[in-house]
């Protein structure tokens, strides 16, 4: 087998795998049962919806009160985006920043002058295909929508094209707020719309701030506050429980960290807890008032947490695991040594997978640990239940 | 490959002939993330034909023909999602046999096959989760931003977990290799 060594890029790892797993992939028959045709009889007797017209739900009566509020909301969000751009200093010193050559050379040079414009196309594009930032209705909360990726590459196609003419107003509007990438959606509510952006380093506001999370109004969109994340490189997780924002973020450096706002004044978000943990970010969850946090780590754990040994683990990992009571925050933190880094969290069990010894019973020698969680209290069972 | 937006049109509109045919023109490569994802055939083949009625069901919430491909993955992930879920104690078996379908008698294994079967017990030895993200990464050649939005995960998230499962994967083989 051909060596698969540290030093390969990602992409190498990438197209290595892609070589032999393709040869596998097209080998593998769709099952006659999944063609269009055997499945089309189960389409049988389901309604199909009236499909939603866009020249209905965009023609409704020019002056009646829903269209007025929408407009009134469009009017204030522009007068509040046209204060923020037309703000003194901040504006001016991101221009002059961004137009310096330093600062910003793929914008001025004409060999890299296509770049941001292809991503600005791509992010047009996005926009366009899906303004209201998700297609599947009823299901999982998306972000943006994706194109099909032989799509994104085929600067023919009519979304690419439209996409390609409206670039340069957007390469604009990029360069005059410091380079700061597109926001992505966390998670709204009636209320309030959560997104996060990453800050260009480059910008002087945002200087050493890898991260800003912006609240909105979500019926206007207007922003209500900022929240700057300068201790974290990366957002993994969040949740917004009552009048409490917590946010679970890759800590620059090492570890996890989690922080807690109190947006009962949304003028001005309390930082209420902050709770650092060590290894790498496994999965997070929040149950009722409590969160669940586990991280993996191959060093030992930190100072002061209770470190129980898994059974006949071979492995030479630790999963730690911390809960936090969101109304008191009481925080509870317990370490599992012999662990790997596979774990399935659900809302009051956990477990985890891990190599252990082989015995007769046990031949490929994989063990499940069970983790009850209750409330904050972090408990060991021996013997994982039966599933009720 | 071309996906026929008059066909999604029609599909929109209630046809079901079209939407079968454009639901056959992805079917193979919703079935192979499936069967990836979660390793053995039985559970796949229910996932896609799930996703086949939620998805006509669904149809007429599609905006834009041009993202068929994702917004079906999108169900199909989250049907995957529910499956593992039903899992509850960690099943995950990963049905090598139902991959490697050629395989010659024993003894006589060709280098290119030995590294096709070091692969996939490389993947098997994956949890569901990281076997679609690196299957929607390697074979779909999505993005992470995409497979976050097709997943319903924060990007960071996603991006952390492929590292991690790159990471898993070049210690396996290269384990494998020596």
């Amino acid at each position: 087998m051909a060596k698969y060594a540290d030093s390969r890029e990602q992409n190498m790892e990438i197209k290595y795998l892609h070589k032999i797993w393709s040869e596998v992939d097209k080998k593998i028959p769709l099952p006659e049962g999944l063609t269009g045709d055997a499945l089309l009889p189960r389409l049988e007797g389901l309604e199909h919806p009236k499909p939603v017209s866009r020249k209905i739900r965009f023609s409704p009566p020019i002056f009646s009160w829903k269209s007025g509020a929408t407009y009134a909301a469009a009017l204030i969000l522009i007068v509040a985006l046209s204060s923020l751009i037309g703000r003194g200093d901040r504006t001016s010193g991101l221009i002059e920043g961004v137009i310096e050559p330093e600062a910003a050379p793929e914008v001025l040079s004409e060999g890299t002058e296509t770049a941001p414009r292809e991503d600005s196309a791509d992010d047009a594009a996005v926009a366009q295909q899906d303004p209201a930032g998700t297609e599947a209705g009823d299901l999982d909360h998306g972000s943006v929508a994706v194109q099909e990726p032989s799509q994104r590459s085929e600067p023919a196609t009519e979304q690419t094209e439209q996409a390609e003419a409206d670039a340069p107003a957007v390469v604009e509007e990029k360069a005059a707020i410091g380079g700061q990438s597109e926001s992505t959606l966390l998670s709204e509510n009636e209320t309030y719309t959560y997104t996060y952006r990453t800050n260009d380093m480059t910008d002087p506001h945002k200087a050493g701030i890898p991260l800003t999370v912006n609240i909105m109004h979500t019926s206007t969109g207007v922003l209500a506050f900022e929240i700057d994340l300068p201790e974290m490189d990366a957002i993994v997780d969040h949740f917004v429980y009552g009048e409490t924002l917590t946010i679970a973020g890759a800590a620059a450096g090492n570890g996890v960290v989690l922080e807690t706002y109190d947006l009962t004044h949304i003028g001005n978000p309390a930082l209420v807890f902050t709770h650092r943990q060590t290894g790498t970010y496994l999965d997070s969850r929040l149950y009722k008032n409590v969160i669940g946090l586990f991280t993996y780590a191959a060093s030992p754990v930190d100072p002061g947490c209770e470190v129980l040994a898994l059974q006949g683990s071979t492995e030479d990992g630790m999963c730690i695991v911390s809960t936090i009571d969101l109304d008191t925050m009481q925080l509870e933190q317990k370490a599992f040594s012999g662990a790997s880094d596979n774990v399935s969290v659900y809302n009051l069990n956990a477990y985890l997978q891990y190599s252990g010894e082989k015995t007769e019973e046990n031949e490929q020698g994989l063990y499940v640990a069970h983790i009850r969680l209750n409330g904050v209290e972090i408990e060991l069972r021996e013997e994982p239940e039966e599933e009720e | 490959m071309v996906i026929d937006a008059e066909k999604i049109e029609l599909a929109r509109l209630g046809d079901k002939e079209s939407f079968a045919q454009v639901y056959e023109s992805i079917a193979p490569d919703l079935y192979k993330v499936a069967l990836y994802t979660l390793g053995n055939a039985y559970d796949a083949e229910d996932v896609v034909s799930e996703t086949f009625i939620e998805a006509y069901k669904g149809i007429t919430k599609l905006r834009n023909t041009g993202s068929f491909k994702p917004w079906m993955m999108k169900i199909l992930s989250i049907r995957c999602k529910r499956k593992i879920a039903e899992y509850v104690k960690g099943k995950n078996v990963f049905d090598i046999d139902g991959f490697i379908t050629t395989l010659p008698d024993e003894g006589n294994i060709s280098a290119e096959v030995s590294e096709q079967i070091t692969v996939m017990e490389a993947l098997g030895r994956l949890n569901p989760q990281e076997r679609m993200i690196i299957t929607l990464s390697v074979l779909q050649g999505y993005t992470t931003k995409d497979i976050a939005a097709i997943m319903g995960s924060p990007q960071g998230t996603i991006s952390s977990k492929m590292h991690r499962t790159f990471a898993k994967l070049r210690k396996m083989l290269n384990n494998d290799s020596v």
